[in-house]
């Protein structure tokens, strides 16, 4: 898998190297970027790519940068040294045009020398950065980090085998962490008596919790008091946490949250803050496609009006050359880029491809775009009038949208793979050859396992991983491609997952995000409040995310993302990191210390634990560290962690109620690495 | 202390010394420090610390334009002929007659100039007499001729147009050799026995680490502009045993790479906001409203660290801000409208809100920039340049006037080293040494902070009074 070129070739004027003549020399180093929007840039839905062939000597590089639709005329475009939302500093300016490709020789630059630069390469701080008109600060840019890739695909070696038979109470605890919102004591017990394989099965029997319906209870049973009350998206999140907290369909609505991060919709956006009942249904969808075939989930995304008003599908008309307009193309960028495809072309494991000249294969260019915007005209709100009206009509963000034919380009296309749609199938059709075509490219199975896995078990899955879960994609063992109850399945019983060893690997899991830290507390200790409500309507302040809500399509954070330093310079990425700033690492362990430390009669709507399990054990230290360790950390929390701990608990007054006792031990356990890191 | 940063980088090229002791190392001796305390006596502007009088504070507030700003667009000839010359040479740059702000410095060269239309409030400011323009200013190794940058035969900075580089050598103003220290750093170890404490360092960075601040024994710290979150802290013996179990448990070694990232962020977060607290603690709010947006941010929260100042015990702070976006190689003109409108309001409502806190003459907020740009358009922006028009904004500024000297704005001509890259007619040192004088370095001591300026004309340009 390495990259092997005959040196001078390579970084020779322009010259490439045919594959079949590749000399084995030492190997060059592939650097990718990821170019996004930055965080002052979030009307931006600019997208690019930058590559880095770094020759074996480290003091020449081979730089390319493609990006596309900026908001506004480009201004400068830069290599940059500096860590994410950091004004780096000028390495050099590229110059205009594109795709741009030219040579670095990592020069000397202000108090810079080589060495440092190769350094900061390494270590994931040399960035791309794009300025246009409107972001003079900034529109795109995107961290270099090192990147496997080949030309030819290896298939990775199968894992050892695992040894059979029920799971320890940690073991079932950590399946629990990857596949619920949270263990309590009462299902590790249950699911060590049932094993992991029953347990998956019957969470996949049962149906969807409706979010929708959940939201619409909150709604009449506790009215907001102003003088035109509808639903809103309060309720929404109500029924978000109810459901993550109390539902039975753990497994389904973990992987409906997963699926959103993935298919974003954000009440961000106006139209889907106008409509509380269209965002929870939209989640409903989701929650109901978890374990179907993806491209249903795929084509039931589509047609959805909330996806619709979000990407605008809703009300895109064909263009019109006499008025000089086209399709809007938001959609079709996105739904490749973001929703099945991505940018490069993969190896079946997930990995890079690369083309003769060693680097990344684009799957697609703005022509392919252009395209697919086409296929996506003439889908307005459904009615069931006589003569409905393409650009009026009542309201409806719940049924999916209806094809207005008039108002759809029926015209031929060449959309992406080679597909040619030819004229007059009708929308319909034009639409199902379309995400037919998206669903059977070989990279969407690659692309939405390894996200998946991302989400639930580590944020750097091995190849080996991500190719035995894709496989599961395009063969679920009876001929079906895309069967995403069998890809969960695979995800969670696979050996990476399972499998002891792996967790003492240095790159392995991931931080979990707050929303998931704060269900994990909530629903160990049983929280409740004593109206009855789950009220949580705005998360977003003390942890940086809440149900819908990212601040762009993006989701809150990239699975590309790199985090300069240690974790850069292994390769490897840390989407939740992307979240973690100098105020989440401070607010988060605060909110979740503010259910822990409470009032003695706090308010009807607070959300209280529920201790009494923990209470027995106040004078056992070891026993309490047992039961924290295994609900929160999953029974990974090193010794050194639980002596300091104890230590602290030892420290604590004669006089201190059992109650102190317990929290303070809750407190140091849920707070502490162990609770926050998942492995 | 950016957590974001891989530590060994930043300590090694970012980081001055550590310790506390004086005179120890390097440049500055304990004598040094003496003669400096000795000879601000003379000039009469208070004697050193022990006698301080309560009056004697003075701040100075480096505002880096990062990029390089096209100031040929800030200060725009305004004279008939002026402005037909200038017209013709920028083509598609130049703004239109009827939409300049007139200037009127109280002494002229003959010629009348302009502010750029967006920068109303700096116009503002300028009659009011709190704002000064410098002209044409830039790093120079030694004075420099056309015909001497032409033969090479005076030393010249090294790397000119290269933006790391020039920001550098701005920032150092050492243009003719290897980065050891800031100007700033400089002169932050030599004020620094003016400050009775020096738990919360005189030098304050609200844009990271910068070379600026970088000297041999104050270290700079970076702040973050935005406000303080504070860990919850019970307080009392119990609060206490919990509040040090949770920093060890954050201190433990964690092979995973992962869970090691997640207790060095947690614990520099921890560590930069508890700093941030200390620093504010005494604070009354600011009634001053700033832009919203980065540079409004990072004021405004200088204004915040100016009005703690004495009970920081500080009687001397440097701070350095940036703001980025200059490079205008397209797409120039309405950018750069957009950059100079949010620059204008930004040092407007920073100077109202020292003369809130009372001490609108005892701050001095100056820009700087990588360099200035080339006069001739490429098209759609411009590219980069040289000497550079600079703004200095404060209550102590002699303001209304524009000092140095203007070029002839003659494309090819004997100011000129092509396009317009003005050849400075001031040199940063000079403009730095003004800066310098008014802080209370001595003229005597001046080359301790400015190793060069003997190779200049000037010590002290005037706008500060």
């Amino acid at each position: 898998m390495l990259l092997c070129f005959g040196l001078p070739e390579i970084f020779a004027q322009g010259a490439l190297v045919p594959a079949a003549r590749a000399q084995p020399a030492s190997p060059a180093a592939l650097f990718v970027a990821t170019l996004r929007p930055t965080a002052d840039a979030p009307d931006s839905t600019a997208y690019g790519s930058a590559t880095l062939l770094l020759a074996p000597d480290g003091r020449h590089a081979r730089v390319s940068v493609t990006y596309s639709n900026l908001t506004s005329i480009r201004v400068s475009s830069y290599l940059k040294l500096g860590a994410p939302r950091q004004d780096g500093v000028y390495l050099m300016n590229i110059a205009g045009g594109q795709p741009v490709a030219f040579a670095w020789a990592l020069p000397a630059t202000g108090n810079l020398t080589t060495e440092d630069l190769q350094k900061a390469l390494n270590d994931g701080l040399i960035y791309v950065a794009i300025d246009t008109k409107n972001h003079p600060a900034g529109e795109l840019r995107g961290q270099f980090i090192r990147a496997t890739g080949s030309a030819i695909f290896i298939p990775p070696a199968p894992p050892p085998k695992m040894p059979g038979g029920p799971p320890t109470p940690a073991e079932a605890a950590r399946f629990l962490i990857q596949a619920t919102f949270g263990p309590t004591r009462g299902q590790i017990d249950d699911l060590v008596a049932a094993g992991l394989g029953p347990w998956i099965d019957e969470q996949l029997a049962i149906g969807a919790s409706s979010q929708l319906e959940a939201a619409r209870a909150d709604y009449r049973e506790f009215p907001p008091g102003t003088p035109k009350p509808k639903i809103g998206q309060n309720n929404r999140q109500e029924a978000w946490w109810r459901t993550a907290l109390t539902a039975p369909d753990q497994l389904r609505q973990r992987v409906a949250f997963a699926l959103s991060e993935i298919l974003v919709i954000s009440d961000v956006n106006d139209a889907v803050a106008n409509s509380p009942e269209g965002a929870a249904n939209y989640y409903d969808l989701l929650a109901r496609d978890a374990f179907g075939n993806f491209r249903r989930l795929l084509e039931d995304v589509t047609l959805s009006p909330m996806m619709g008003a979000y990407l605008n599908v809703f009300r895109n008309a064909k263009g019109n050359p006499a008025k000089q307009t086209s399709a809007d193309e938001n959609y079709a960028r996105e739904v490749m880029q973001l929703f099945t495809i991505g940018l490069n072309e993969l190896q079946p494991d997930g990995t890079l491809k690369l083309g003769g000249d060693g680097l990344p294969i684009p799957t697609y260019d703005q022509t392919t775009i252009t395209e697919m915007a086409r296929v996506f005209t003439g889908w307005a709100v459904y009615a069931s009038a006589a003569h409905p009206n393409f650009f009026g009509g009542r309201a409806n963000y719940i049924e999916p949208m209806m094809l207005y034919p008039g108002f759809h380009d029926d015209g031929p296309k060449a959309i992406v793979g080679g597909v040619r749609i030819p004229a007059h199938l009708g929308g319909t059709r034009d639409l199902q050859l379309a995400l037919d075509a998206l669903f059977r490219h070989p990279n969407t199975g690659p692309f939405i396992c390894r996200q998946l896995i991302q989400r639930l078990v580590t944020s750097n899955p091995s190849p080996g991983y991500v190719y035995r879960v894709s496989r599961v994609f395009a063969d679920n063992g009876q001929g079906e491609r895309g069967d995403l109850g069998a890809v969960v399945r695979a995800i969670l019983l696979d050996y990476e997952a399972r499998s002891p060893s792996v967790t003492h690997d240095m790159g392995y899991g991931k931080m979990k995000e707050p929303l998931l830290r704060v269900t994990a507390l909530l629903r160990a200790f049983e929280a409740s409040a004593r109206n009855g409500r789950y009220y949580i309507p705005n998360p977003e302040y003390q942890l940086g995310q809440a149900a819908l809500r990212s601040p762009t399509v993006f989701n809150f954070f990239e699975p590309d993302y790199v985090l300069p330093g240690p974790l850069a310079a292994a390769g490897l990425h840390a989407p939740e990191y992307q979240i973690f700033n100098a105020s989440t690492a401070i607010t988060v362990p605060n909110y979740l210390q503010s259910f822990i430390f409470t009032a003695a009669q706090p308010p009807e709507a607070a959300l209280v634990l529920k201790l009494d399990p923990l209470l027995p054990l106040a004078d056992q230290p070891g026993q309490l560290l047992d039961y924290l360790d295994l609900v929160l950390c999953g029974g990974a929390m090193e010794p050194d962690a639980r002596r300091r701990i104890e230590q602290a608990l030892a420290e604590l007054p004669p006089r201190d109620s059992d109650l102190d006792r317990v929290r303070c031990a809750l407190q140091l356990t849920v707070t502490s690495p162990a609770a926050a890191i998942q492995r | 202390m950016n957590p974001s940063i891989a530590p060994e980088f930043s300590r090694r090229k970012f980081i001055g010394a550590c310790c506390a002791a004086v005179g120890t190392t390097g440049m500055l001796s304990a004598l040094a420090q003496l003669r400096m305390i000795g000879a601000v006596a003379d000039t009469g502007t208070g004697a050193g610390p022990a006698g301080a009088p309560a009056g004697d504070y003075k701040a100075l507030v480096c505002l880096f334009l990062a990029g390089g700003n096209d100031s040929n667009n800030l200060l725009i000839p305004n004279d008939p002929a002026g402005y037909a010359a200038y017209a013709a040479a920028r083509s598609v740059l130049a703004i239109p007659q009827g939409e300049l702000l007139a200037l009127a410095p109280h002494t002229t060269d003959g010629r009348s100039f302009a502010l750029h239309p967006a920068l109303g409030d700096v116009r503002g400011l300028f009659a009011d007499g709190h704002a000064a323009l410098l002209a044409n200013v830039g790093t120079l190794a030694a004075p420099t001729s056309k015909a001497q940058y032409l033969a090479r035969s005076v030393p010249l900075p090294r790397q000119l147009f290269s933006h790391n580089d020039q920001q550098v050598q701005w920032q150092s103003s050492l243009p003719d050799r290897m980065f050891a220290s800031g100007w700033g750093g400089r002169l932050a170890d030599l004020t620094n026995a003016f400050n009775e404490r020096s738990d919360i360092s005189m030098s304050i960075s609200l844009a990271g680490q910068n070379a600026f601040q970088v000297g041999q024994t104050v270290t700079q710290y970076a702040v973050s502009p935005n406000g303080v979150v504070q860990p919850a802290y019970a307080g009392g013996a119990i609060g206490a045993i919990r509040f040090h179990a949770q920093t060890d448990l954050l201190k433990d070694d964690d092979d995973n790479l992962l869970g090691a990232a997640f207790s060095g962020l947690t614990t520099g977060a921890i560590a930069d906001s508890a700093l941030l607290a200390s620093i504010l603690q005494k604070e009354t709010p600011l009634q001053t409203e700033f832009p919203k947006g980065g540079l409004g941010g990072q004021l405004r929260m200088i204004a915040r660290l100016i009005a703690v100042a004495p009970s920081l015990g500080l009687r001397r702070q440097i701070f350095f801000a940036r703001v980025g976006g200059w490079d205008l190689h397209d797409g120039q003109l309405p950018a750069h409208a957009k950059l100079f409108a949010d620059l204008g309001q930004c040092v407007a409502a920073f100077h109202r809100a020292t003369a809130e806190i009372g001490v609108a003459e005892k701050v001095t907020t100056f820009t700087a920039s990588d360099f200035g740009r080339t006069f001739t358009s490429n098209g759609g922006g411009s590219d980069h340049g040289w000497g550079s028009h600079h703004l200095i904004v404060g209550g102590a500024v002699r303001g209304g006037e524009i000092y140095g000297r203007v070029p002839d704005l003659v494309v090819n001509g004997p100011e000129d080293t092509g396009r317009g890259r003005w050849i400075p007619t001031t040199s940063v040192d000079e403009y730095s040494a003004t800066l310098a004088r008014w802080f209370g370095v001595s003229a005597t001591d001046l080359p301790v902070v400015l190793p060069n300026i003997g190779r200049f004309e000037k010590r002290d340009l005037g706008f500060l009074g």
